[in-house]
Formats: C-alpha cells, structure tokens, sequence
C-alpha cells in the first residue's frame, strides 16, 4: 500500500508540476484559454497529493482533513462552472 | 483541532516543516487561482459562444453558394434539354417532308412505316412497336401457333 502511495504521489505531483505554468498564468491575471481546465487538474492533483499526505503523515489531522473536503467541494463547484463555460464545442 | 502544524512551525526550519510550507503555499495559489479563473469562464463562455455562432454562420454561407452553383447549374442544364428537343422536332419534322412524297406514291412502302415507327419513337422515347410485339402475339403469329 505504501508503493502504491508513493505512485500516486510521484504521478500526480508530476502533473501538478506540468500544470504550473497555467495556475501561475491565472494568478498573475493573464488566463489563456485553456487554463480553467489546467487549473482544475491542478487542484484535482493537489486533493490527491493531499489525502495521500494525510495518510501517510497526519493521519489524525482534522484541520488538514477540513482543508481539504473544501478544496474538494470548491473544485466540484468550479469544475461545473467551467464545464458550462466550455460547453461540448463541436463535433470531431 | 490538533495543533499539530503549530508544533512543527516552533521545531524551527525542517524537512517536514519546509515540505508543510511549501504544499500550503501551493494550496495557497491554487485556491487563489480558482477565485480569480472564476471572471475569466464568463469571458471564455462568451467567446466559445461567439465562434460557434461565426461558424454556423459561415456553414451557412457554404451551404447558400454552393445551392447558388446548383440552381444555375439546373438552368443550363434544363436549357439545353430544351435546346436538344428543339433539334429532334426539326430533324422529325424534316424527315416528314421528305416522307410526303413517298407516302403519295404508296402509302403502305414497307420502308416508310417502319420509317414512321422509328420516328414514333424517337418522338415518345419509348420502343418501337416492332421491339414490344416480337414476345407475344406477333411472336406467335410467326409461329404459326395462334387461334
């Protein structure tokens, strides 16, 4: 289980470190248009690398654990957003 | 609540304490970036709208040139069907005066009503009396096997 966290660490800090550029493009207020969704794998990556860590470290930790569920549900929220925003586009 | 971070912060400057900062720090401008994304979906939304609707328009533009092309093309088309009638009723037409003489000197000459036959088609497009009676009755009367 250990091996299999550690994946799952690796991999998805791997994609937070790919999403970087987008995430820093939003906070220096020049968004491209395809930086919402970056953004949101970025935040997906981070609740990942974040329960991960929790398990692993701060197993009894409340105020991570309640940091995190709203993270999560603040991503729900955007990630709607930005689905709406997007649409379906057009056919392929 | 733990106070846990709290503990770590007053260790002084470790492993653990620098990775905390730094994935805070990370959270940090995650979260930011979530809220300050937010305006630019509306804008982002506005222009996907605005490009699909250029898109339809310029299908749409497509789709009118080419039912243009089509209509004159129909028109050429049906103009010469016209023009090539025009010379079949000539044709038949002369064909018939050169006809008249033959048909005052024997109106039943072999030659001139097959010849007539032949133009009957022409002119109907459909086949020569000849063509549709050879498999029935005609058939049978050479033959031999009629009533």
């Amino acid at each position: 289980m250990l091996w299999l966290r550690l994946i799952n660490l690796a991999g998805w800090l791997l994609v937070l470190a790919y999403m970087a550029p987008a995430v820093l493009g939003v906070l220096r207020g020049k968004p491209r248009d395809g930086d919402p969704p970056r953004l949101i794998y970025a935040a997906f990556a981070l609740l990942v690398i974040g329960f991960n860590l929790r398990m692993l470290a701060v197993p009894e930790s409340q105020i991570v654990q309640a940091a995190l569920l709203g993270l999560s549900a603040v991503v729900s929220v955007f990630t709607l957003r930005a689905a709406r925003a997007y649409g379906r586009g057009l056919d392929v | 609540m733990s106070d846990h971070p709290v503990t770590v912060a007053v260790q002084g400057w470790t492993w653990s304490a620098g990775l905390l900062a730094t994935l805070n720090a990370v959270a940090l401008g995650v979260a930011v970036a979530l809220v300050k994304a937010w305006p630019a979906l509306k804008k982002i939304a506005n222009d996907r709208e605005k490009t699909a609707l250029e898109a339809r328009g310029e299908d749409m533009a497509t789709m009118t040139a080419r039912l243009e092309a089509l209509e004159r093309k129909v028109e050429s088309a049906s103009a010469l069907a016209h023009a090539a009638e025009m010379k079949l009723v000539y044709a038949v037409n002369a064909v018939q005066l050169l006809a008249a003489r033959i048909r005052a000197d024997n109106p039943t000459d072999p030659t001139l009503l097959q010849a007539m036959e032949l133009l009957a088609a022409a002119t109907s497009g459909g086949l020569p009396g000849w063509a549709t009676k050879i498999p029935s009755a005609e058939l049978n009367k050479i033959r031999g096997t009629d009533e």
